[in-house]
């Protein structure tokens, strides 16, 4: 009796993670500006599992960041709260005034999650082009851990292939875990099945994964590593789980 | 024979050269309000600039042709509106020929425009709309309200003075860096008493 409801516990607990990803979101109102008057930007920031449409707190972030032509300007303080999933999240907003391709990236603070028994810090990005200036978008953010766009991470078509590479320290990670989650808002599609909640590829050698966006909308990308420090949890060491995520919105063209 | 074999290297050598990253772009044109006048920008990217790109300048809502110019080897221009059409109060449409297929264009709404115009005491006497507070005081002027000023103020004013404002803004110490800077102060101090003070052997 003890050994299989402890059997169904680490099935339930092996199946629900790789289920229900977790993704850190930042997620802007536009990801190409070709207006002045569309210059001003919206951008959500939440903690979630995309897909399911389940929330999780984002507590306010440790650092966020806009970053172009390889210059970092602190717009943390343009963050409210709001509710995003039902849960506590984050609205900021920037306005961009020269052309240019802006990358907006959170560094929260770590999450317990106690399913897992191990803090999660998920470097999270997105990109917004401005004004038709398309250089620099594939500089990396000199976070700890990120995926560097290896495909114009904006302006691409639903079904193009998206291609990254998975840095951690600045370094490729051979074989890296990249989850991949769609944004479903209002509960838009269900998938089939538990396995087809996220989406799972592996990098190659070199760190570089390739993934085909089946349908229109707002896709995540995140490549998960165990860092090699430990955090502290009720006296305890714990693992922390780094994720680098990359948001980024796949279009389908218009009909005339 | 020899001739056109030259010939033939060199056009192979002229396509190659233009069509680099920058042709397989679309032509970019920007411009805002900039001081007394207005200024454009015209690129096919950051690093390549439009070079003796043709301008035209007209009046959005009539069509008028006001002005017509070329951009520098920066695939910059300066233009400068004449009153007139400054106190049409219309908007301006920039048209942008970088040779054949490249075509662009901007418009800048009357809104925007109106910075370029002198400031009139007339207008300060006869102010119902929420102009910039030059003379006003903060009296009687609630959060809100002056948030909302704030905004419109920074939205109309998009030059690069700003930008550059905003760019050293970027680099002002954050309190760590003065505790930090602080902390290097107490720790040389430190040093130099340890030093004056120190055992001599004798």
């Amino acid at each position: 009796m003890w050994k299989s409801s402890l059997l169904a516990l680490v099935l339930t607990l092996a199946l629900s993670s790789t289920a229900l990803a977790h993704f850190g979101m930042v997620i802007p109102s536009d990801s190409i500006v070709e207006n002045r008057k569309d210059a001003t930007i919206d951008i959500e920031l939440s903690f979630s599992h995309p897909m399911e449409q389940a929330g999780m707190p984002l507590t306010a972030p440790k650092a966020f960041q806009v970053i172009t032509d390889g210059k970092a300007s602190d717009i943390r303080t343009s963050l409210k709260p709001i509710k995003i999933m039902d849960h506590d999240a984050w609205k900021g907003q920037y306005t961009i005034r020269k052309p240019g391709v802006y990358q907006f990236v959170m560094e929260p603070q770590p999450y317990w999650e106690e399913a897992e028994d191990c803090f999660i810090i998920h470097y999270t990005k997105t990109y917004v082009a401005a004004f038709g200036e398309e250089e620099g978008w594939d500089q990396p953010a000199g976070l700890k851990t990120e995926i560097i766009p290896l495909t114009r991470p904006f302006g691409n078509y639903a079904g193009n292939v998206f291609c990254g590479q998975v840095l951690l320290d600045g370094k490729p990670v051979p074989g890296a875990e990249v989850e991949i989650e769609y944004y479903n808002r209002d509960k838009k599609y269900t998938a089939p099945n538990a396995c087809m909640v996220t989406q799972v590829v592996r990098a190659d050698a070199d760190g570089v994964f390739t993934y085909g966006i089946p349908f229109a909308g707002w896709w995540g990308f995140a490549a998960l590593n165990t860092s090699d420090k430990k955090m502290s949890y009720k006296g305890k060491q714990k693992d922390v789980e780094l994720g680098a995520v990359v948001w980024m919105e796949f279009v389908a063209p218009s009909v005339r | 024979m020899q001739y056109y074999i030259v010939r033939y290297c060199l056009a192979c050598l002229l396509v190659i050269c233009f069509s680099g990253t920058g042709f397989a772009h679309r032509v970019n044109i920007f411009a805002y309000v900039d001081g007394d006048a207005i200024q454009v920008e015209c690129y096919f990217s950051k690093s390549q600039k439009v070079t003796h790109g043709k301008l035209t300048f007209s009046d959005l809502k009539t069509g008028v042709i006001l002005h017509e110019g070329t951009t520098d080897t920066q695939g910059m221009f300066r233009f400068h509106p004449d009153m007139n059409f400054l106190e049409s109060g219309h908007g301006l449409n920039i048209q942008l020929y970088a040779g054949e297929g490249h075509q662009n264009h901007w418009q800048i709404e009357a809104e925007e425009l109106e910075a370029l115009l002198p400031v009139q005491p007339a207008r300060q006497e006869t102010e119902s709309a929420p102009q910039p507070p030059v003379t006003k005081t903060l009296h009687g002027i609630d959060c809100n309200e002056l948030e909302e000023l704030i905004g419109k103020i920074m939205d109309s004013k998009l030059t690069p003075i700003r930008q550059a404002i905003a760019a050293q803004q970027d680099s002002t110490p954050t309190l760590q860096d003065i505790i930090g800077g602080i902390g290097w102060i107490l720790g040389l101090l430190g040093l130099a008493t340890y030093i004056r003070y120190r055992p001599r052997q004798q």
